[in-house]
C-alpha cells in the first residue's frame, strides 16, 4: 500500500523550524517524542526534513517512540490523586500513526 | 531596445540565494540556480460558502441587489402575506429600512450597491408593471414596465437596468425591456421564453440569463442589443440565486429541481459552467446579491419547506490563505498561563502558569525571542485571566493552591497587587486593552460547578456585570472590555457555544464547528481566531476563523495542544504560546492570515 505520510524525529528549535511558506505548502503534525509527520512522496516534505536535519523513521519506528512517550504520560496521569483525574484533565489517549 | 529597467523602472536584483523576506510582486534572479523568481500571494484554489448574518424577516420570492458587504433584500412572500420589507446587509448583519410602496413577491430588481437600486414587476397581485427606485432611504414610484409579469429576471443598476422573461402569469414570455433611468423600452427578445431564471450583470449592455422553470439549462448572453445562446448549465433549475458582473463572470446557486431543492453551485467563466462548492444547505426562491461572482450572498428563501432567514456568503477562489509557522521557544515550558490579550505577535507577554509546578515566571516576546522579565507576586496555574500589553497588563484569578481572586497590575516594570476580584475562580477567561479596562468571565470555583459570572475592571476595582448565558470554565476569548467574544469551554464536556459581549450583555451567536475547551484565541469580536484545545477524542490542532457572524475552519496548528496562553495578538498576526501536549511545552506558533510563495519563472 502506498504511504500517505512520512515521519522523522526533529527537535523544534523555534522560529524558522516551520516557516509560513512551508506551512502553506504541506500539512505538518507533531506527536510526542519530537515525532513529525509530513506528506510522503512530497518534494516540500523532503526539503523540510532535510532543512531540520530530521532523523527519518519508518512508521513502526515512529509509532514505538510515540507509544513510549504516551505510556509514560499515562503512568504519570495514573499516579495523580483522584481529584485531579477530572473530565477536564483526561488520561492521555493512545495515538495510532497513519501509514 | 526596451529594457526591464526602462519598462518597469527598476533593475532585477541578483542573489546567490533567495532573499529572506521578498515583497509580494518582487522579481529576482537566483544566480546559483540560474533561475528567475518572483513572489506572489498564496490564495485559495476553490471558493466556499459560510454562514452570514440572519435576515430580520423570513420570506421567499425576495429579490436582491448590491454586494456581499453592501447588500439589499426587498419584497417577497412572508408566508402568509406579501412583503414590502427592505433590509440592508453590511457584511455582518441585516438592518430593516423603509418598505417598498407596493408589497409583492416574484419581483425583480437591479442595483450595484445597497444605496441605489430598482425594483420592478412581480405579483402584488395582480401581476404588476410597477417600478420603484431606491435612494438608500426611500422607495419612489417611477415609470412602469411595458409588460406586467412575475418571476422575471433582471440586472443592472437603478439608471441602467434590464428586465427579461417572466410569467404573465401564463404563458411565460421572452420579452426584454431596458431601463435608462427614466423609461422602459422594449428591445430584442430572449431566444427562449422562461421564468424563474438566474441573472448576472451591472449595466444593461452586458449580462447573462441562465436556467429557468422546467429544469431549463439554457444560458443566454446579452450584449446590449441581442441575446446569444451560449453553453448550458450542468444542472437545469429554477427559483435560484445568481450573481455576476457581466456575461463572462457569473455564479449560479441553489434552486428548485423537482421534486426538491438543490445546493449545487456553478461558476461561469464566459465559456462554460463548472460545478464548484455547494451551498451549506439546499435552498430555493432565495434572494441574491447580483453583481459579483467572487463575493456573493444567498439569503432567505425556502429550505425546502420552511421560510428561512438564513444567509450564506460566497468567497470565490483567490482568497488569502493563512498558515502557522513556528516561533521562538519560551524559556520555561508551561500550560495554563495568562497572556497579554492586547499584545501583538511581536510584543506579547506570557504570565505565570504550570510547568511541573506552578511558576511565577513572566516572559516577553519580541517576535523572535522570549525574554524573562519580572515575576508576578503570586504564581497561579489553571488559566488566570490576562489583559493588556507588554507595558500595561493585568493578571487575575487562577489557581494558587485553590481558586483565587488575586489581581496584579503590570506597569512595564513591576507587578503590583491591587484590588481583588469579587468571585474566586480558576479556569476563567479574560481580555482588555490595558491595565485600566478589562473583562473576566466564566471559570469554576470548585471542580463540580462552573460560573456564568462576569466582572469588569476599571483600573481600580472589579464590578460584577451581566452574566454569560452559558456557564462554563476553560473558555477562550478575544476583544476588549467593551466588545468581545467568548467561545468554547467546559460544562461538563467540551462546548461549541459562542457568545459576544457588547459592553453590557452577552449574546449567543453561531457556534464553533469543533467542540473543545482550553483553546487559544486572539483578535476582536468581529475578526477572531480560535485554535487548539481539548475534547473528545483528545487534543486538537484545529484552527477556526470568526468573521463577526460565523466560524470557518482554516489551517491547523502544527502541534495539537490545549491550555495555551489565552488571547494573544491580532487575528491576522496571532500567537499561540505554550500549552500542554500531554506535558507543558514552550513551543510557540505564529499565525499569518496571508502567506506568500516563491515561484520560478517557467521557461517551458
Amino acid at each position: 500500500m502506498a504511504k500517505t505520510y512520512q515521519y522523522c524525529v526533529a527537535e523544534n528549535w523555534g522560529k524558522g523550524f516551520i516557516d509560513h511558506v512551508e506551512s502553506q505548502r504541506i500539512t505538518f503534525a507533531s506527536f510526542p517524542g519530537n515525532v513529525w509527520q509530513v506528506p510522503a512522496y512530497n518534494k516540500h516534505g523532503n526539503l523540510w526534513i532535510a532543512k531540520v536535519a530530521g532523523a527519518v523513521k519508518t512508521k513502526d519506528e515512529a509509532q514505538a517512540i510515540v507509544d513510549a512517550e504516551v505510556q509514560a504520560a499515562q503512568a504519570t496521569w495514573d499516579a495523580l490523586p483522584a481529584e485531579e483525574k477530572t473530565d477536564n484533565n483526561p488520561r492521555p489517549a493512545d495515538i495510532t500513526l497513519e501509514e | 531596445m526596451a529594457t526591464y529597467l526602462g519598462t518597469h523602472g527598476s533593475k532585477i536584483q541578483n542573489y546567490t540565494t533567495d532573499p529572506d523576506n521578498p515583497n509580494t510582486g518582487e522579481v529576482w534572479y537566483n544566480e546559483t540556480a540560474n533561475t528567475l523568481k518572483f513572489q506572489y500571494p498564496t490564495v485559495t484554489t476553490s471558493g466556499s460558502w459560510r454562514t452570514g448574518g440572519t435576515m430580520n424577516t423570513a420570506r421567499y420570492g425576495i429579490w436582491g441587489a448590491g454586494t456581499y458587504t453592501a447588500g439589499l433584500g426587498f419584497g417577497g412572500n412572508e408566508s402568509p402575506g406579501l412583503s414590502g420589507k427592505t433590509e440592508s446587509y453590511n457584511g455582518v448583519s441585516w438592518t430593516e429600512l423603509n418598505d417598498l410602496n407596493d408589497s409583492r413577491s416574484g419581483l425583480s430588481g437591479a442595483g450595484v450597491t445597497n444605496t441605489a437600486a430598482l425594483a420592478f414587476g412581480g405579483d402584488s397581485p395582480p401581476t404588476t408593471t410597477n417600478t420603484e427606485t431606491w435612494n438608500g432611504t426611500n422607495w419612489t414610484e417611477v415609470n412602469n414596465l411595458n409588460t406586467a409579469r412575475l418571476d422575471l429576471g433582471g440586472f443592472g443598476s437603478n439608471t441602467s437596468a434590464l428586465a427579461g422573461g417572466g410569467s404573465l402569469p401564463s404563458p411565460t414570455t421572452a420579452d426584454t425591456e431596458l431601463w435608462n433611468g427614466t423609461n422602459w423600452t422594449e428591445v430584442n427578445n430572449l431566444n427562449t421564453a422562461r421564468n424563474a431564471v438566474g441573472c448576472a450583470g451591472i449595466v444593461n449592455t452586458d449580462g447573462l440569463f441562465f436556467g429557468g422553470y422546467n429544469n431549463i439549462t439554457d444560458t443566454e448572453s446579452w450584449n446590449g442589443t441581442n441575446w446569444t445562446e451560449v453553453a448550458n448549465l450542468n444542472t437545469g433549475r429554477s427559483y435560484f440565486g445568481g450573481s455576476g458582473s457581466n456575461n463572462t463572470s457569473a455564479l449560479a446557486f441553489g434552486g428548485y429541481v423537482p421534486p426538491g431543492n438543490v445546493a449545487n453551485t456553478e461558476l461561469w467563466n464566459g465559456t462554460a459552467w463548472t460545478e464548484t462548492t455547494d451551498l451549506s444547505g439546499t435552498i430555493r426562491h432565495q434572494g441574491s446579491s447580483l453583481t459579483n461572482a467572487t463575493n456573493a450572498l444567498s439569503f432567505s428563501g425556502l429550505d425546502p419547506s420552511n421560510v428561512t432567514t438564513a444567509t450564506e456568503e460566497w468567497t470565490g477562489a483567490g482568497a488569502s490563505v493563512g498558515a502557522w509557522s513556528t516561533g521562538g521557544t519560551m524559556n520555561t515550558a508551561r500550560s495554563g498561563s495568562a497572556g497579554s490579550s492586547a499584545g501583538t505577535q511581536t510584543a506579547g507577554l506570557v504570565i505565570s502558569g504550570y510547568s511541573t509546578t506552578v511558576v511565577t515566571n513572566v516572559e516577553s516576546y519580541n517576535g523572535t525571542n522570549w525574554t524573562e522579565i519580572t515575576d508576578v507576586n503570586t504564581g497561579r496555574g489553571s488559566s488566570g485571566a490576562g489583559a493588556g500589553t507588554t507595558t500595561s497588563a493585568l493578571f487575575s484569578g487562577g489557581d494558587s493552591g485553590s481558586p483565587t481572586t488575586d489581581t496584579e497590575l503590570w506597569n512595564g516594570s513591576n507587578w503590583t497587587e491591587v484590588n481583588n476580584m469579587n468571585t474566586s475562580r480558576r479556569g476563567l477567561s479574560g481580555f482588555g486593552a490595558d491595565n485600566t479596562a478589562a473583562l473576566a468571565f466564566g471559570g469554576n470555583p470548585n471542580p463540580s460547578s462552573v460560573l456564568t459570572d462576569t466582572e469588569l475592571w476599571n483600573g481600580t476595582n472589579w464590578t460584577e456585570v451581566n452574566n454569560l448565558n452559558n456557564g462554563r470554565s476553560s473558555m477562550s476569548g478575544a476583544g476588549v472590555s467593551t466588545v468581545g467574544i467568548g467561545f468554547g469551554g467546559f460544562n461538563p464536556g467540551a462546548l461549541t457555544n459562542t457568545e459576544t459581549w457588547n459592553g453590557t450583555n452577552w449574546t449567543e451567536v453561531n457556534d464553533l464547528n469543533v467542540a473543545r475547551n482550553d483553546m487559544g484565541g486572539c483578535g476582536t469580536y468581529t475578526d477572531a481566531l480560535g485554535f487548539g484545545g481539548v475534547g473528545p477524542p483528545g487534543r486538537f490542532a484545529n484552527t477556526e476563523e470568526w468573521n463577526g457572524v460565523s466560524w470557518a475552519e482554516t489551517s491547523d496548528l502544527s502541534t495539537a495542544r490545549d491550555d495555551m496562553a489565552n488571547v494573544l495578538g491580532a487575528s491576522v498576526l496571532g500567537l499561540c504560546a505554550g500549552g500542554s501536549t500531554g506535558s507543558a511545552t514552550g513551543a510557540t506558533e505564529e499565525w499569518s492570515a496571508t502567506s506568500i510563495t516563491t515561484k520560478t519563472v517557467s521557461t517551458d
